[in-house]
């Protein structure tokens, strides 16, 4: 046997002991409705784990020719954030849907029971990437 | 009629589903490896894969060199498994001992003696790099030596002599096992 028969067998061993879930492979073909269909205008600026003193979860800083926010994802699934533009509102979407989350008169919004999984942004038309909290 | 990975992604930049599909089905182990290979667990690594392909998906158009897709894959996936991780870190002291190894689960009530069973074993015997390299390269041996290292975080330079040593070291193992026959 040799290297290329060996990784061949490997590779079929591997699907057969760790295979790839069958909910993967539909969701990522439904991810193909998605293709092109975005600008990724908002950047991430800032990332890392517990961004809030004391407190797990994820902390995002992102920006967009405007402003610029900086958002807390929590478990369960719950977002606070600030954002520094002036706007009234922003869209937090996930693969099946997404939620306009109003933001307070200093920049100021709260949103929870999102579902787990992929989450991404849209703030004054400008699209974010994808993350997981 | 086999396309080519820079056709299919030409297609599917152009909403073509069944390019996308294809896609899919070639690339969707190795996501999955990479996530597994940093030690995240199936509901992790399940979400490092759909964020893989949804950032794909938009950014098919602006993918700059179509025909190295797999390593872009590879290094994505990574990059979101250590964001994970780091997470992961921060909401829970962490032992190393501790992670879920991608041994441990369901499936591994399923390891059978037989000749698959064995392999299996074999590669889990193997030094995590070996083993997150060799799984790499089975699942995508078109990878370059250059996005199999960046997708890993080793040195490009050290690709090419892992890979051989530790194919060396798993047919030594099968061959004591009785398993392939010494060359």
């Amino acid at each position: 046997m040799n290297d290329q028969e060996l990784l061949r067998r490997l590779a079929d061993v591997l699907e057969r002991y760790d295979p790839v879930p069958a909910g993967i492979g539909v969701d990522a073909v439904a991810a193909g409705l998605l293709a092109g269909s975005a600008a990724a205008a908002l950047v991430l600026v800032a990332d890392g784990a517990g961004a809030v003193s004391g407190v797990g979860g994820r902390g995002l800083g992102l920006s967009w020719p405007g402003g610029r926010f900086d958002v807390q994802i929590d478990a369960g699934v719950r977002l606070t954030g600030l954002v520094s533009g002036l706007i009234g509102s922003l869209w937090v979407r996930w693969p099946g849907g997404s939620r306009l989350v109003s933001v307070d008169s200093v920049g100021r919004f709260v949103v929870g029971g999102l579902p787990s999984g992929p989450l991404s942004f849209v703030v004054a038309g400008a699209v974010g990437p994808w993350f997981v909290g | 009629m086999v396309l080519s990975v820079t056709e299919l992604v030409r297609l599917a930049a152009d909403a073509d589903q069944a390019a996308w599909r294809e896609l899919v089905r070639r690339y969707r182990t190795l996501v999955w490896a990479v996530a597994r290979e940093h030690r995240l667990d199936a509901s992790d690594a399940a979400d490092v894969s759909q964020a893989t392909w949804l950032t794909l998906a938009e950014q098919l158009p602006r993918l700059r060199e179509p025909e190295r897709l797999a390593g872009w894959l590879a290094t994505t996936a990574r990059r979101e498994s250590l964001r994970i991780l780091t997470v992961r870190r921060r909401e829970e002291p962490l032992d190393w001992a501790d992670l879920p190894s991608t041994v441990d689960g369901p499936e591994a009530a399923l390891l059978a003696s037989d000749r698959d069973g064995a392999l299996w074993r074999a590669l889990h015997g193997l030094p995590e790099r070996c083993r997150a390299l060799l799984r790499l390269v089975a699942h995508s041996p078109e990878l370059t030596y250059a996005q199999a290292a960046r997708a890993l975080g080793i040195r490009a330079g050290s690709v090419g002599p892992i890979r051989t040593r530790c194919l060396a070291v798993l047919r030594r193992r099968l061959e004591c096992d009785g398993l392939v026959e010494a060359r």
